[in-house]
């Protein structure tokens, strides 16, 4: 792909054609080169641009020939010479030659006669037929909302072109390139008359008229690829309508955003999403903890309970086991048996205990027992009667 | 020598000159007027070579290739009293150069006077037009409108409008400060919405979650009486097993038990009787 920048279709031209707004990369004034001016309209003139030494040369020879018999014979054979010479080299003029991404296109006294296919041509001569050589192949590139600086690629925005409104009132940054090339040579030079300026506003008023008919969420997000298809389509059916002879390529959208304005208010929207979702993580964890936590204890407190009874059981067990032990062993002896146990375990009841042995017929005025008599006990409690 | 060359030069550049003005060309994308003194004798509108009378008959060239006129950017007023920026731009051809030529004459006066038609046509139309209707798919049939309206007076210069296309329509400075307030504003209350059911869901779930948690320990603890309680019916199962085999002797044995564990000696002071079985022997050894 190059820029139409340095050779429009008819070749480099010395100037830049004089418009209102002009686009980064425009071919010159077509018809510069070859020195046909588009006349303004009604400035009047009086006939085909001043002519060039071939048509004089033509006349000299026409010329020459009436002359011969006037002319002594030296002066006159150097005449023919150099007159023919002349007349030769106006012939070898027509020759050209049409590189391969060019088109030639002939124009008889000014009418469109015939194209030329790429190669070596010729035609007649000037005055009698010139050519046109536009490049027809190469794809020539359209900024609208920015610019692209030369030396880096650096853009910079331009608000006038970029801000848009969209469906729902709101407003919209978009920044797009147009890429075109030439579909049909002769409408392209013979219809319009700037036809790059016509691409560029016919590009910018689709692409309004397309945001205008979509939402601002939709365009920023999900809609972009669908809005810059719509935006091809519509416009090439409109340069159709103009029978500009181009085609749309593509159609790039390089930004699609919100105004400066009002960045900060969507990007709190994004925050808040974020925070959201923290949020619902917080909660996550929450109960990520609690539950296996509280399942936890349930466990620990089934165990104990477990515990308790296993425990309680084996106790039991070992009592019963005991007693049944000691029923055995006593079974022959039940009397002696009862007897010694009462004695052995009064006997320990008894040993380290504080006594005292009183009669009951004359203990009646002992008790109750004052307190403050009673000998020492080892603890500082004092003891309570039996 | 010289002198005879004179004549012969001079008839001949005189009659360079004769042909030079019998022939003009017109352009590929040219149309042309032939004047004799101020009169119109005809229109060509072919390209290629063509005859007029030398000197006496002039032309004039006229662009026929599709052209364009710019209105710039101004605030019209829509219907509802809204005002927006408008930039449109119309294109147009010479259809009749004649007329053209005797209403306009120049190109330069047609841009200036196209330009102000198409504003006061884009003010009449716009003015009906709410804004709404400019952003939707009626936005074509607005411009129709307007190209139709504006070839209704551009027919009388021999102009044919192809087309109006409507460039930019924004919003004028103070309206644009009232819509990115509220642009703003609508966002702000999209991200504290989110934030409270963010919140409310955070909540319901830990919430849930706790609810969920006292459950499981309650039931938990439920289970834990009940087991204890088997533990307790069992223990007394088995050792109620054993006394049966002598309840007697077992409350015996067992009190025996009770006595040891339960009286403790540095807690007890015993007043024993003599009568007590205890000291049975105190009164009578065996044998007497």
């Amino acid at each position: 792909m190059t820029n139409g920048d340095q050779e429009g279709p008819w070749g480099p031209s010395g100037k830049k054609k004089p418009g209102p707004e002009s686009s980064s990369q425009e071919p010159g004034n077509p018809w510069a080169r070859k020195g046909w001016n588009p006349r303004e309209s009604g400035n009047g003139s009086d006939g085909p641009p001043a002519m060039p030494p071939p048509e004089f040369e033509e006349f000299l020879r026409k010329l020459k020939a009436w002359l011969g018999p006037h002319l002594p014979r030296e002066r006159r054979n150097l005449l023919f010479l150099v007159l023919g010479v002349m007349a030769a080299l106006w012939l070898l003029s027509g020759f050209y030659l049409v590189a391969a991404d060019q088109n030639g296109v002939v124009m008889r006294f000014g009418a469109y006669t015939r194209t030329e296919m790429p190669g070596l041509r010729y035609h007649l001569s000037y005055p009698i037929e010139e050519v046109l050589l536009p490049v027809v192949t190469a794809q020539n590139e359209i900024s609208i909302g920015f610019r692209r600086a030369r030396s880096n690629d650096e853009t910079r925005g331009i608000p006038e072109e970029s801000m848009m409104l969209t469906q729902d009132e709101n407003v919209i940054n978009v920044e797009f390139t147009v890429f075109w090339r030439i579909s049909d040579v002769i409408q392209y030079l013979f219809e319009i008359r700037d036809p790059q300026q016509t691409i560029k506003k016919a590009a910018e008023s689709v692409m309004r008229e397309v945001i205008g008919q979509n939402k601002l969420q939709f365009a920023l997000t999900d809609g972009r690829s669908q809005i810059a298809e719509e935006t091809r389509t519509r416009l090439q059916e409109l340069l159709d309508d103009y029978h500009a002879g181009v085609v749309i390529s593509q159609i790039n959208l390089q930004t699609v955003s919100v105004p400066d304005e009002v960045k900060a208010a969507f990007q709190d929207v994004i925050n808040a999403r974020l925070d959201q979702e923290r949020f619902q993580n917080q909660a996550a964890a929450h109960v990520n903890k609690v539950i296996p936590d509280a399942k936890g204890q349930a466990a620990q407190m089934l165990q104990q309970a477990m515990a308790y009874r296993d425990q309680k059981i084996a106790l039991a067990k070992g009592e019963a086991e005991r007693f049944r032990e000691v029923l055995t062993a006593s079974a022959g002896a039940r009397d002696v048996t009862t007897r010694r146990l009462y004695l052995e375990n009064m006997e320990s009841i008894l040993a380290k205990a504080p006594k005292v042995v009183v009669d009951k017929e004359s203990g009646v005025t002992f008790l109750p027992y004052p307190v403050r008599n009673l000998p020492p006990s080892p603890s500082s409690k004092e003891g309570g009667q039996p | 020598m010289n002198k005879r060359w004179l004549p012969t030069a001079a008839i001949v550049i005189a009659a360079f000159l004769v042909i030079d003005s019998a022939f003009f060309t017109v352009l590929q994308p040219q149309q042309a007027i032939v004047f004799q003194f101020r009169d119109v004798v005809r229109v060509v509108e072919s390209p290629g070579l063509h005859f007029k009378v030398p000197f006496i008959q002039s032309v004039d060239f006229f662009d026929k290739r599709v052209l364009s006129v710019d209105a710039p950017s101004q605030e019209i007023m829509l219907a509802e009293q809204k005002p927006l920026e408008v930039d449109a731009f119309a294109r147009y051809r010479i259809v009749d150069p004649l007329l053209f030529f005797q209403r306009l004459r120049y190109e330069r006066i047609a841009y200036d006077r196209l330009g102000s038609l198409l504003n006061a046509t884009m003010r009449s139309v716009l003015g009906t037009v709410k804004t709404a209707t400019l952003l939707s798919p009626e936005r074509v049939a607005v411009m129709a409108k307007i190209r139709d309206q504006l070839n209704a007076e551009a027919k009388d210069f021999g102009i044919e409008i192809v087309d109006v296309r409507i460039r930019r329509t924004d919003l004028p400075q103070k309206t644009s400060e009232a819509v990115f307030a509220r642009m703003r504003s609508q966002r702000e209350q999209e991200a504290a919405q989110l934030r409270a059911r963010g919140q409310q869901e955070a909540l319901e779930t830990t919430s849930d979650a706790d609810r969920q948690a006292t459950v499981i320990i309650a039931e938990a603890q439920g289970k834990a009486e009940q087991i204890k309680g088997e533990g307790d019916s069992k223990a007394l199962e088995i050792v109620g097993e054993a006394a049966a085999r002598d309840p007697s002797f077992f409350s015996f044995w067992r009190s025996l038990a009770a006595y040891k564990e339960g009286l403790k000696p540095e807690t007890t002071t015993y007043i024993l009787s003599p009568d007590s079985d205890f000291l049975r022997a105190f009164r009578a050894p065996p044998g007497k």
